[in-house]
């Protein structure tokens, strides 16, 4: 199972009570949120921790906590998406530099393809990894990055600027991803206002909720 | 002419325009609007029946004498549930598609998840929608409930 929402770390797991979820909240996580896709202990993590941070008394003040880190998990889900989505486009631009600049894999025989494809393979994971970083791009490729920077130079780009290549062709996409997170962060701070109209609950649970976006944030910088 | 009559007489030209489908085909199709999820129809409370009387009970039990509040505020709670419910199956559908399909790569859960909430933005974006109006009709009863 790959990444998950990660549960804010604020207490060490041994410090943690022994705070259980109530029969009505377990029934509600059977309804369906998760997909098979996502990992079901990790989303219970999430909310066990900010139930623990905020100590919802009565059946109400449950639901509003379980809407809370559902609202987070949709935030963290599309986050991720939107961060997939983009890495896509990055490989689409490399593919795009890649076919254009090299007028022997326009023969298109599938030998051709796949070496072409695994070459725009090659160069995303090694980007990714941050090869090639302030190279000086050689004709010959004698930079041991092979020709790609030499192709991104003559075109007037840089490896840093595929991103702003990729978010532009994805742009209608991007916003949609944005729109999306922008929905959920408005479906959680209407709960937390109507939270703070109870006590001091509002208080705790504005602290719990900032302290796992802290998290997430982090991850995304 | 002044502006709100020419407003109210280009809003009477376009609701005279606007009157939906025309052909038969349009016809058939729209009338099965509501059918395609039903979360703009009322929680049908016969398929809801067991759920709707634990989540009306344990509210009843914090709030007791407040029974039809409970029981409103319960079925709101349901519709949400719903709601939610239909995202998770867009996304497990979408996604179970592209892993049949070895659409993706690499074939990790999270990145055909992630592929899979890509391709039904728009339809996940009028899910959206759906929960916000449950989410506020859900807060009303809440405070008619504990107010």
């Amino acid at each position: 199972m790959a990444d998950h929402p990660p549960p804010a770390k604020r207490s060490p797991a041994s410090d943690l009570p022994t705070l259980a979820i109530p029969d009505h909240i377990r029934a509600t996580l059977k309804e369906g949120f998760l997909t098979s896709f996502e990992d079901a202990k990790a989303y219970e993590q999430l909310l066990l921790q900010i139930a623990q941070d905020v100590g919802p008394r009565g059946h109400i003040e449950w639901l509003w906590v379980k809407d809370v880190c559902d609202c987070t998990w949709d935030i963290h889900r599309a986050r991720r998406a939107k961060a997939v989505s983009l890495a896509m486009g990055r490989k689409d631009a490399i593919r795009a530099i890649q076919m254009a600049s090299r007028p022997e894999f326009e023969l298109a025989t599938e030998e051709l393809r796949t070496k072409a494809e695994d070459e725009v393979e090659d160069i995303f994971d090694r980007l990714g990894a941050g090869a090639g970083a302030g190279a000086v791009p050689t004709e010959d490729g004698s930079d041991d990055f092979g020709p790609f920077p030499m192709m991104l130079h003559r075109l007037g780009l840089t490896e840093a600027s595929l991103q702003d290549v990729a978010y532009s062709n994805l742009l209608p996409q991007m916003e949609a991803f944005d729109r999306l997170i922008d929905n959920a962060m408005a479906r959680r701070d209407s709960v937390l206002r109507e939270i703070d109209r109870r006590r001091d609950f509002g208080r705790r649970m504005r602290q719990a909720v900032q302290a796992g976006d802290q998290v997430i944030d982090a991850e995304f910088e | 002419m002044t502006t709100s009559d020419r407003k109210r007489a280009a809003n009477r030209a376009n609701a005279a325009r606007s009157t939906g489908p025309r052909t038969p085909a349009g016809k058939q199709r729209a009338s099965r609007n509501a059918l395609r999820h039903g979360l703009s129809l009322p929680l049908p409370l016969d398929e809801y029946g067991p759920e709707l009387s634990a989540m009306a009970g344990e509210l009843e039990g914090e709030f007791p004498g407040r029974d039809a509040a409970a029981r409103v505020a319960a079925i709101a709670q349901l519709h949400l549930q719903r709601v939610r419910r239909m995202r998770a199956l867009v996304l497990q559908e979408a996604a179970q598609a592209r892993r049949e399909d070895g659409a993706s790569w690499p074939h990790d859960d999270d990145h055909d998840l992630s592929l899979a909430l890509a391709d039904q933005l728009a339809r996940l974006l009028i899910l959206d929608g759906y929960e916000r109006k449950a989410m506020s009709r859900r807060k009303r009863a809440f405070r008619a409930l504990t107010t």
